[in-house]
């Protein structure tokens, strides 16, 4: 038996190779030895698919290529949670890596895990928010002003004369889990910004559960639809296709966050808020590489330092949202970008 | 009596040559510095002790795991719930831990483990019974309920459970005095470990000298022939399912407490399978399965290491280990139908 | 002379599990169209030596030429390629496959683009059943086959493919008594048409009957070839054995006790046919036998006593205690011996002392715990009586068919039972085998337990009963202590003649 088997071992794993020989991408050619900055980008899921982690990724290898010796490592901890304290820790215990990246509200609390342990180890956190760990720097967006832009675009669709708007007072929030970001910012964000269109604005929230199960999201999204609200807010990851599917079958309108994405449901997709996060990634790694990141403390970045914003120039925006919507949200834009405007991120312990 | 039948050591040294061989070649021609890989890919688990104490501490779930397995092979029953009864006896392990209150340490501890136990034991225990009962196909109930089992179990954690101010979907912490000794520095190794090699050489004892384990493995083998000699077999569909169950439900708790100190979303995922992979590798012979186990975790640790150290990529990582479980389940699988044939 | 069609030189194969020399320098040389016998006791290796010819096993050394070319087969599938057929002693067929699915599997004539060609292989397989005279049913399910069905199922499979050289291993053995002449038709057929038989067998009067040569094994050794009409079963036998064996054993004057097993018209329907309506009574200290052709319903008889079948009508009685529906003659500490040994009378996979404590396992523990002293004590002191080639450790497969039987034979009856029901007790055993397993059953007798032989073979029945019973179609045409029948008035009562 033995003697029939190792054939077909070699055989699995020659194809095999030959198969992934062949499309293995040929990156940058690492510089020689002596290294001057390296850093590693630590992924909680995997890179392809997600918008804001490939951002994230192509502002860090941005900022690393400006330098000689430059090093930069992306790697992917997957979606299994447990696993991410553990992945981390190795990567600090190699003590290879001046700085490591992530983003992921989650990351703060698990990186300052590893910090006891390695408290060399020096973090720069996106998309997460903890104070006065002298390893780690955070950089959080205001989630609370987006998503009051988010909440006043919404509430200035359906109360307006578009196609797919009906007499209904009522938009919906899909969110892919609860968790204190999407409780205590953006859904209080989301309601004050519908309010500030029409005070008598319901906001129908849903949790999907996960990231993923589109068809969840979809029959969640028809049922908002069905009970009269014209256009929702997205936040489900990889479910977010769903609540697309429901918004095209039923004419009605979805709304996008975080990254641009009009051309991906054109008439469908009515608006988009935006966070920079490859200048994000970008610019601060460019100060930790010039020794200047302010470990511990926590920035928030707003509408007004031009890191949140509504995209509006978009084509599709301006070919199908109606002018009066168009001026109302610029308004709105322009007192949050002149300071007039501003909301509070709430500060929370996260664990 | 002859009692290491069942796989030579000839056959264990073809599957782990081909398990060590296959990555190597992986990484050699998929890395832009191969050979930076493969020395990480090999001496990676043992840069340092966290490495190599996670390693161990995965060796010793693997084993529990493993032999969850082997016990249902001998007694010709398959357990495809592993998944599920790993991720049930975590979570019993959780709540009882969130709600034991002042119960001292060591109490404490062996109540959480046996309730973790209990848990596995029952799920595999209920396809046992409809076997016997119906003559339900084992094969199909353990899969399909452990596929309930880990909705449930998620939907425990998302929601009675949750720990409401954590980014992770996630129960709270258990209380400190419940975790178990820690062995190696920060890593997770912990005494599980050595309880998990007292539980091979017990299932040894019992499958192979004991009467029980006797009847178990004839029935295993020859279900005519064990009627013929008048042994009442029926019910060794079922203990067979309850010890496999039970050996599932304490690989569950004991990564709660030596490891996790807490529930999160899906965190056991992958043991059940890699049970069945160790036991194939061990030809089921429960003595080989911690060989077996070591060579298994010592694959994952090597992978995980050359993926941050090199650049392999995460989907990289796992398909090396899905061509070597697929590798040692077709070999299985090929000798499953020599028997068929025989 | 022609060149041979075959020759082995120097055949020699040691089974690493026992570092037993199977084959020991065995040397063979069977010529075109001849019928060839090998013959010998059980685990003389003639076996082995055939499954090395028939690509199963590879030898550690020696040289096969095979119709001019000379090269060892690697695998069955290689050996079939060259033309070298075996049928075996345990029948290999596929359960879940139709006759004709078994029959083409390997060879499959093709309709192009890989798809079977349903047609042809009819068409082949009628051929084939008209030309050998060996009928089959294309389409029935294997599993549902008896065991002549199977046999010959395999038999056309082997001949599907174009053979120069067929082995039949203990060919008579599993056919029914009165099938015997179909397969000596079919060997002279085969002959006929320019090809060869080796047979393997351990009797005496088939050798003689129907070989051409006949080619003796000792030890793993071939000891002599001779010409077959040069010799006779007296001569044979001498040889094999180095002395006369005295094969009748003597009926002992018997008186007998109380009833042990009753059937008081037991009868079993099946679709609303009657396949059996028996009464008999098994005293102590008595043999009873009980024998007819296939399908008299012999086998049903068997299955009733195991509790495999429920009775449907009629009465058990064992002792004193009446039993309803299916029999728990087991649980009574009844011995048994099936007729088929090898599925329902031996966990093959099993070491033999795992088989031999069987029926009193538990008064080897304590606490729950063998001891594994005691077992292996007990172990070898039936080896030893029983004169089984092996140790308590090894594995039963890998035991010739004849130590495979004792080892059951030794467990049954070393439990000393009350009552003993022996299925076929001479099928597939040699003449030693024979002896010791009659000197063993009339040493229960002696010591007062009853003894209930279902069996097929005539001359046996006559032999050793005290009453011979004779089923015709399901029902008793004959019950007596057999005074006064020979071989032909039995034949006849057993065709349904002399009702």
């Amino acid at each position: 038996m033995n003697k029939r088997i190792v054939p077909g071992l070699l055989l699995t794993a020659i194809l095999t190779v030959l198969f992934f020989s062949s499309c293995t991408k040929q990156t940058e050619k690492k510089e020689a030895q002596s290294k001057d900055y390296s850093v590693a980008l630590f992924i909680p899921g995997v890179v392809a698919g997600s918008p804001t982690y490939e951002m994230m990724v192509r502002g860090a290898k941005k900022a690393i290529s400006e330098i000689p010796n430059g090093k930069i490592k992306v790697i992917e901890g997957g979606y299994n949670q447990g696993e991410w304290l553990e992945k981390l820790t190795v990567i600090a215990a190699s003590r290879e890596y001046d700085l490591i990246v992530s983003t992921n509200p989650a990351m703060p609390a698990i990186s300052a895990e590893v910090s006891k342990q390695f408290p060399q180890q020096k973090f720069f956190l996106l998309d997460g928010f903890l104070e006065g760990n002298n390893s780690i720097y955070t950089f959080r967006y205001n989630q609370k002003e987006q998503g009051f832009l988010g909440g006043y675009f919404a509430g200035l669709v359906t109360t307006s004369t578009m196609e797919g708007a009906n007499k209904d007072l009522k938009i919906g929030l899909i969110a892919g889990q609860e968790y204190p970001d999407m409780m205590q910012a953006i859904l209080p964000g989301f309601k004050a910004g519908a309010a500030a269109a029409n005070t008598n604005i319901s906001v129908d929230f849903r949790v999907v559960g996960n990231w993923y199960d589109a068809e969840k999201a979809r029959s969640l999204a028809a049922s908002i639809y069905d009970s009269g609200a014209d256009i929702i807010l997205t936040i489900a990851g990889g479910a977010n296709q769903g609540v697309i599917t429901a918004g095209r079958n039923l004419g009605k309108y979805v709304l996008m966050y975080d990254v641009s994405s009009y051309d991906d449901a054109p008439g469908i997709i009515a608006g988009s808020t935006i966070i920079r996060q490859e200048k994000a990634a970008y610019e601060k790694i460019k100060e930790a590489i010039a020794g200047k990141m302010k470990f511990g403390s926590a920035d928030i970045a707003d509408v007004k330092g031009g890191w949140v914003s509504f995209d509006n120039k978009h084509p599709l925006y301006q070919k199908n949202i109606p002018q009066d919507v168009k001026d109302k949200l610029q308004e709105m834009l322009n007192r949050f970008e002149s300071g007039t405007l501003s909301l509070k991120m709430p500060v929370y312990l996260g664990k | 009596m002859n009692s290491v039948s069942g796989s030579s050591i000839k056959t264990v040294a073809v599957t782990l040559v081909a398990a060590v061989s296959i990555p190597v070649i992986l990484l050699a021609l998929s890395s832009e510095d191969p050979l930076q890989s493969i020395t990480f890919f090999f001496t990676g688990p043992f840069q340092s002790t966290y490495n190599l104490g996670n390693m161990l501490d995965n060796t010793a779930m693997l084993i529990l795991t493993g032999l969850g397995m082997s016990i249902a092979f001998r007694a010709g029953t398959f357990n495809l719930g592993g998944e599920g009864q790993v991720y049930a006896g975590a979570i019993t392990a959780v709540i009882i831990s969130l709600n034991i209150g002042n119960t001292a340490g060591f109490t404490g501890i062996v109540i959480v483990l046996t309730a973790g136990l209990l848990t596995g034991a029952l799920i595999a225990g209920i396809s046992g019974f409809l076997k016997k009962q119906w003559n339900t196909d084992e094969l199909i109930s353990t899969f399909l309920l452990s596929g309930a089992i880990i909705h449930l179990t998620d939907f425990l954690i998302a929601n009675p459970f949750r720990d409401r101010s954590s980014f992770l979907i996630s129960t709270e912490k258990i209380p400190e005095k419940l975790f178990l000794y820690k062995l190696m520095g920060s890593s997770h190794l912990n005494i599980s470990f050595f309880l998990s090699i007292a539980a091979v050489f017990l299932a040894y004892i019992f499958l192979f000298k004991s009467t029980t384990g006797y009847e178990i493995r004839l029935t295993g083998l020859n279900r005519k022939f064990v009627e013929y000699g008048g042994i009442p077999y029926k019910r060794h569909l079922v203990i067979p399912m309850l010890i496999s169950g039970g050996m599932y439900g304490l690989a569950g708790s004991f990564s709660v407490l030596g490891n996790f100190h807490m529930g999160i979303k899906g965190f056991t995922a992958g043991l059940g399978w890699n049970g069945i992979a160790v036991t194939l590798i061990a030809g089921n012979n429960p003595i080989f399965i911690i060989p077996g186990a070591l060579i298994f975790a010592y694959l994952e640790a090597g992978t995980e290491v050359a993926m941050i150290h090199s650049d392999l990529s995460f989907e990289f990582s796992n398909l090396i280990k899905a061509v070597i479980f697929f590798l040692i389940t077709a070999k299985r699988f090929k000798l499953r139908r020599k028997v068929t044939l025989g | 002379m022609d060149t041979p069609l075959l020759e082995m030189h120097g055949i020699a194969k040691t089974f690493h599990k026992n570092s037993v020399k199977a084959v020991d320098g065995a040397n063979l040389i069977v010529g075109q169209s001849e019928i060839h016998i090998i013959i010998g006791e059980n685990g003389a290796g003639k076996s082995t030596l055939m499954h090395i010819l028939s690509g199963e096993v590879f030898p550690d050394s020696g040289k096969i030429i095979f119709n001019n070319r000379e090269g060892i087969p690697g695998t069955p599938s290689e050996a079939l390629g060259e033309g070298i057929g075996m049928l075996h002693q345990h029948i290999k067929l596929i359960p879940e496959l139709t006759v004709l699915e078994n029959i083409i599997l390997g060879a499959e004539p093709s309709g192009g683009y890989g798809i079977i060609n349903r047609k042809e292989a009819i068409k082949k397989l009628n051929r084939l059943s008209v030309k050998y005279d060996l009928s089959a049913e294309p389409d029935k399910l294997v599993s549902t086959l008896n065991s002549d069905e199977k046999q010959k199922t395999a038999l056309l499979s082997i001949l599907f493919q174009d053979i120069k050289l067929l082995i039949l291993d203990e060919p008579t053995t599993f056919f029914s008594e009165l099938k015997t002449d179909s397969v000596y038709k079919l060997i002279r057929k085969l002959k006929s048409i320019g090809k060869s038989v080796v047979i393997i067998t351990h009797k005496l009067k088939e050798a003689a009957a129907i070989g051409d040569f006949i080619t003796v094994m000792r030890g793993g050794k071939t000891i002599l070839t001779l010409k077959a009409s040069e010799t006779d079963p007296h001569r044979l036998s001498n040889i094999i054995f180095g002395d006369e064996k005295n094969l009748s054993p003597v009926r002992s004057g018997s008186i007998f006790g109380n009833p042990l097993l009753e059937l008081k018209n037991l009868l079993f329907i099946k679709n609303g046919k009657e396949i059996l309506d028996i009464s008999l009574t098994v005293r102590e200290g008595e043999i009873v036998v009980v024998t007819g052709i296939r399908e008299s319903g012999l086998e049903t008889l068997e299955k009733l006593l195991s509790g495999e079948y429920k009775a449907s009508a009629g009465i058990i009685m064992y002792k004193t205690a009446e039993l309803s529906g299916r029999t728990e003659l087991r649980k009574r500490k009844a011995g048994y011996i099936p007729s088929d040994r090898i599925k329902t009378g031996t966990s093959t996979e099993s070491s033999i002392a795992e088989n031999m404590i069987l029926l009193n396992y538990k008064s080897f523990s304590k606490s729950g715990i063998f001891r594994a002293g005691s077992i292996k004590k007990f172990a070898y002191t039936l080896i030893k009586k029983y004169g089984i080639t092996g140790v308590p450790g090894q594995i039963m497969s890998t035991l010739s068919g004849g130590n495979i039987q004792r080892v059951m034979i030794s467990r049954e009856i070393e439990a000393n039972p009350e009552l003993l029901i022996v299925a076929e007790p001479s099928r597939g055993l040699d003449i030693k085998s024979k002896s010791l397993i009659y000197n063993k059953i009339f040493n229960l007798k002696n010591k007062g337990s009853g003894i209930l032989i279902i069996s097929s073979d005539i001359e046996e029945s006559l032999r050793i009963a005290d009453r011979l019973i004779i089923l015709y179609d399901g029902k008793v045409a004959y019950s007596g202590d057999g005074k006064g029948i020979d071989r032909s008035a039995l034949g006849k009562i057993m065709l349904g003649y002399d009702r």
